[in-house]
């Protein structure tokens, strides 16, 4: 049964807060930065209004908010925090900690380009950079999927078959700024009793014969250690067991997508991509975050000229959803894929050079180029993209001579 | 399906005199009446006295474009100084609804507007000085918006209805009441060209 | 390397330690050990409180409250000397550990 609702002009941020006080974390440790400084600004307005009971730690950094949730999420509590571009970075070494110690945190990342130049605008540069940190990724198109997201980011971390950290990514200015229709649920308790069941139970793991509790609990009847050295003799068995629970997370993604619809009445696709006029078409095309929603209306308006074109939005990016692109993708003749992120030396930006690696495998595959865009906030109009879909039906004719990437929108 | 059936909205001001906060009231009016809407400022960092620009989206389906308004339908300007600014990228049948203290022939000359768009002129800043006592004139602006568009785009009711939602909050009983005095008069005052 | 060690199905996730430190016996690390000298000993218990490993172990009276000696867990103690630099009567001695 869909829960009740109420309707609210929220951006990206403000979702983001109104999720996290609807979760009500046990701790939100957060340092502000443009353009995620809403989340950190409504959130604590909540506490400070006694709308939550959670612990609001002001750090003095990014590294230290990430620390401070790593020992809350050991401990046993939930945490959640939110940061963007440089801030990310700061993180980084701990991002990889908390996916090592498989504590579930959930972190809000409003995508910025990351200096230098220095940059406040949007791209995703700063999330493409922590790909490889162990953390389950979403990107969410638009503010009320943020919300929907974030709350669904606290049930995928915590599932014992799970138990890795969440980033949920939405695109700065673009999402984070823009003031829409969101839906929220009128009663938190939907989403604090009902959706997550309560406060946070830790694992139980087996420990010399004895049921324990995953977390640093002093009733423990076994004490647990956090984060010792782990050297050539188990470091690899551990990382192997984090590729178990990536692999697993596919799943639970989907599962914990489709539970959430039933209470909140949306979908977005499978919760792992989102296809939009794929089943015939004969072109397609690939993107994340916001651009998806402006190339719907391009897509539309070739369609009504009757060319064949689609597209497959990526909502879950790690684990990378390789199988949904081969099954998805399988007929189509031409895929451009479109990477809001530099291509630094690789063949590619990284969405495209995953998803060509993900269409290796088929038998007969299609021809798979790149268009690097929106670097630094450049806009994203639907112009542009008509321009680089119309290229894409010439590549599909033979009247363009297909390439490995290009740079839309750019000055020559 | 993604219909393009909205309407795009541009606001011009200087960094504190609210034209986010007037295209966040315009989204909020949309919500009021069930529409659908967006308002976002001009991405970036803003600063106090700076020409700033905010913009929005109104209509009544689902909106999923998410790139920068280049081509608005309507351009509302609340700070006479940046009247100038009003008809870059404006569409041909466009309209512009301007803060100033003079006539709304003399502004048509000095714009050189074409024949296609149409020029709604009231002294939103005067009204603004007398109503609220500040030189604030955002409100009031949206007020001869609501005039310009015929209610059409939102109604006047509406649009008071998001002023209340939107300041509540923020500001005094008092103080809302007298951007609604503004509103109120700035709908009655504003005169087209 | 000649014990055979369990798979990574097999031990628990996080990297969390799935054995008793107590199985790990330090006190192999030693180059030195403490000799205690329980003539010079005043029992004043300075090298109980000072020692890192908790290797100065106290034999109480039945009681509990008085102190009747200190003795060494040679298990886990490391040698490190501590407990004699800070035995305001020297009653504690670092001799050669002889394996």
């Amino acid at each position: 049964m869909v829960e009740e609702q109420e309707e609210r002009l929220l951006n990206g941020d403000e979702a983001t807060a109104w999720a996290a006080y609807h979760v009500e974390p046990d701790v939100v440790a957060a340092y502000p930065i443009t353009p995620q400084t809403i989340i950190v600004e409504r959130f604590s307005e909540f506490v400070a209004d006694g709308l939550v009971r959670t612990e609001f730690v002001s750090v003095e950094s990014e590294h230290s908010a990430m620390s401070a949730c790593v020992g809350a999420a050991a401990a046993g509590g939930r945490a959640f925090t939110a940061t963007a571009a440089n801030g990310l970075q700061l993180m980084n070494e701990i991002l990889y900690i908390a996916s090592s110690l498989r504590l579930p945190i959930v972190m809000a990342v409003a995508n910025r380009a990351v200096s230098g130049p220095i940059n406040i605008h949007c791209d995703h540069t700063d999330a493409m950079n922590v790909r490889d940190a162990g953390w389950v990724m979403l990107f969410c198109e638009d503010a009320q999927e943020v919300y929907d997201t974030v709350i669904q980011a606290f049930k995928i971390a915590e599932n014992p078959n799970v138990l890795l950290p969440v980033i949920v990514s939405f695109d700065g200015f673009l999402i984070s700024h823009t003031a829409q229709k969101v839906k929220v649920f009128k009663d938190p308790s939907v989403v604090r009793e009902k959706f997550l069941g309560g406060p946070r139970k830790p694992a139980k793991i087996k420990l010399m014969g004895q049921e324990v509790e995953l977390s640093l609990n002093p009733k423990n009847p076994v004490p647990v250690t956090f984060g010792p050295l782990d050297l050539y003799d188990y470091y690899f068995e551990h990382k192997r067991q984090q590729s178990l629970a990536m692999q697993n997370a596919y799943n639970v993604v989907k599962e914990v997508h489709e539970e959430y619809a039933r209470l909140s009445g949306r979908r977005y696709g499978d919760g792992v991509t989102v296809p939009y006029k794929l089943d015939d078409a004969e072109i397609a095309v690939v993107a994340m975050g916001s651009a998806p929603g402006t190339m719907r209306y391009v897509i539309d308006e070739m369609r009504e000229e009757g060319i064949k074109i689609g597209l497959l939005r990526l909502r879950l990016f790690r684990p990378f959803p390789y199988r949904d692109i081969m099954e998805k993708l399988k007929h189509v003749k031409v895929v451009g894929v479109f990477d809001r992120a530099q291509d630094q030396g690789m063949m590619g930006g990284p969405l495209f050079i995953e998803t060509r690696a993900a269409l290796y495998e088929l038998e007969s595959r299609p021809k798979v180029v790149n268009y690097v865009f929106g670097l630094g906030g450049r806009d994203t109009p639907p112009e542009m993209f008509r321009e680089a879909f119309d290229e894409l039906v010439g590549i599909s004719k033979g009247t363009v001579k297909p390439f490995i990437r290009k740079y839309l929108g750019v000055r020559e | 399906m993604p219909k393009k059936d909205f309407v795009e909205i541009r606001i011009h001001g200087r960094g504190g005199q609210g034209a986010w906060t007037a295209s966040i009231i315009l989204a909020e009016a949309a919500l009021v009446e069930g529409k659908y809407s967006q308002s976002f400022p001009e991405f970036g960092p803003e600063r106090s006295g700076a020409p700033v620009t905010a913009y929005a989206r109104i209509g009544p389906s689902r909106i999923d474009i998410h790139a920068g308004i280049t081509n608005p339908d309507y351009v509302i300007v609340i700070d006479p100084t940046l009247v100038h600014m009003a008809t870059k990228g404006i569409k041909e049948n466009g309209k512009i609804i301007a803060t100033s203290a003079k006539s709304v022939e003399e502004l048509r000359n000095e714009l050189k507007l074409s024949d296609g768009i149409e020029l709604w002129v009231v002294d939103g800043v005067k009204i603004a000085m007398e109503t609220i006592g500040r030189a604030i004139a955002n409100t009031a602006m949206l007020g001869a918006f609501v005039k310009a568009t015929d209610g059409k785009i939102i109604s006047l009711d509406s649009l008071i209805q998001a002023t209340k939602n939107v300041l509540g909050p923020r500001l005094s009983e008092e103080a809302v009441n007298k951007n609604i005095e503004a509103i109120k008069r700035a709908y009655e005052e504003v005169k087209k060209g | 390397m000649s014990e055979k060690k369990p798979g990574w199905k097999e031990i628990p996730i996080a990297g969390v330690p799935f054995k008793s430190s107590l199985e790990y016996k330090t006190g192999d690390w030693r180059v030195l050990k403490p000799v205690i000298d329980d003539d010079k000993c005043i029992k004043c218990l300075l090298c109980n409180i000072y020692c890192p490993e908790m290797s100065m172990l106290v034999k109480w009276d039945e009681t509990g409250n008085k102190p009747l000696g200190v003795y060494v867990d040679y298990d886990y103690c490391k040698g490190c000397g501590i407990c004699a630099d800070i035995c305001p009567v020297k009653a504690i001695e670092m001799v050669k550990e002889e394996r």
